[in-house]
């Protein structure tokens, strides 16, 4: 499958939530993961100032650790937004491709 | 870490900083930031300092904006008596030149209105402030060149170098409000574009227009000191005022596309 970097036009959050689907993960952990997962690099700056809205809106928390490096997870509320969130990609992509003369 | 990334975390609200920063740092640690990095840093620091929660009470706001109110009518007043007034009253020189220097302090509003903690906890006073500030620096240029054809004032008693000097930390000023992130980004940039216009204005004049075209310096005044500063601080002040107050300004996250 070719991957494409989409750079700016990405959303810092959804890919956050992406990355945390499959476990809880530290921030630099989540920028390794999206790196390989979607071929973007996320800055620093941008990974914490989406995980600052992520948490005050109650998508995802950080788990209790000893470690500096705070891990984050999902909450339930965070998977349904994920879930959400891809099932609407999904239908966008589907019209995409329909439209491209493609099978979806 | 770099001294560059360190001091670019201190941009960070604090609330930020007491949560955040100790694992931001630690996964800063993990690798080797770059400019660029740097930059996404800075960006986020000013974002942050613009979605800090301002919590205030509809009550409390209303006597805020009273005061503010009442500030922000005075303090112009209080500027121009100042200017205007201060060199007829002063027999000596020196005494003269003391008194105008107290112009620019009328500009506290403008360090009040950007104190981080007024700013969170009492947002309407902090805007009202502000504007008061704003409307103060277009009360200066504005009432200077009369001052001195009303009063009669030689110009050289006016170009000293620590009255230049504080008359330039106008622009400094102009750009303290600019990253204050309070202000829409084309506000900000104007400000910024005006600010250093008139830092620059003020350190060509106290150099004493070493080898410039003096043609070139009065335009340059007249560009900076009459047109942008003052209408910068116009359109600014009238933004600010029609603020109103918030509960809160958290900016929602868009997920999904």
């Amino acid at each position: 499958m070719t991957q494409l970097a989409f750079g700016r036009y990405s959303n810092p959050a959804l890919l956050i939530l992406a990355s945390l689907a499959d476990g809880s993960k530290h921030g630099y952990a989540m920028m390794e993961d999206i790196e390989k997962m979607a071929s973007i690099k996320l800055g620093a700056g941008t990974l914490y100032g989406a995980l600052t809205r992520l948490e005050e809106r109650g998508l995802i928390e950080a788990v209790e650790t000893e470690d500096r490096r705070r891990p984050y997870r999902l909450t339930p509320s965070g998977r349904i937004e994920l879930h959400d969130s891809l099932q609407s990609l999904q239908a966008f992509a589907a019209v995409g491709l329909e439209r491209l003369g493609a099978n979806p | 870490m770099s001294p560059l990334i360190n001091l670019l975390i201190k941009l960070y609200p604090r609330s930020w900083r007491e949560r955040y920063e100790d694992e931001f740092r630690a996964m800063l640690e993990q690798y080797q930031p770059t400019l660029w990095e740097g930059l996404d840093i800075l960006k986020d620091a000013f974002d942050a300092q613009r979605r800090n929660p301002m919590q205030i009470s509809q009550s409390n706001g209303r006597s805020w904006r009273s005061l503010a109110f009442a500030g922000a009518l005075i303090m112009p007043v209080m500027v121009i008596l100042i200017i205007f007034v201060a060199p007829l009253l002063s027999v000596e020189e020196s005494a003269t030149e003391f008194l105008v220097l107290l112009a620019p302090t009328a500009l506290l509003p403008l360090v009040v209105g950007l104190h981080r903690r007024l700013n969170t906890a009492h947002p309407t006073i902090s805007r009202w402030a502000l504007a008061a500030g704003l409307i103060g620096t277009l009360a200066i240029p504005a009432a200077f060149p009369l001052q001195l054809v009303i009063n009669q004032i030689a110009p050289v008693e006016w170009t000293g170098f620590v009255y230049l000097s504080l008359l330039a930390a106008l622009g400094v000023w102009m750009l303290l409000v600019c990253v204050s992130g309070l202000l829409p980004k084309a506000l900000s940039v104007v400000g910024m574009f005006g600010g250093v216009g008139w830092i620059v204005w003020m350190a060509i004049i106290s150099l004493n227009m070493l080898g410039i075209n003096a043609t070139f310096v009065s335009m340059l005044g007249l560009f900076f000191g009459l047109i942008v500063v003052p209408g910068w601080a116009v359109w600014a002040a009238v933004w600010l005022f029609q603020q109103r107050p918030v509960e809160s300004v958290d900016a929602p996250v868009a997920v999904g596309n």
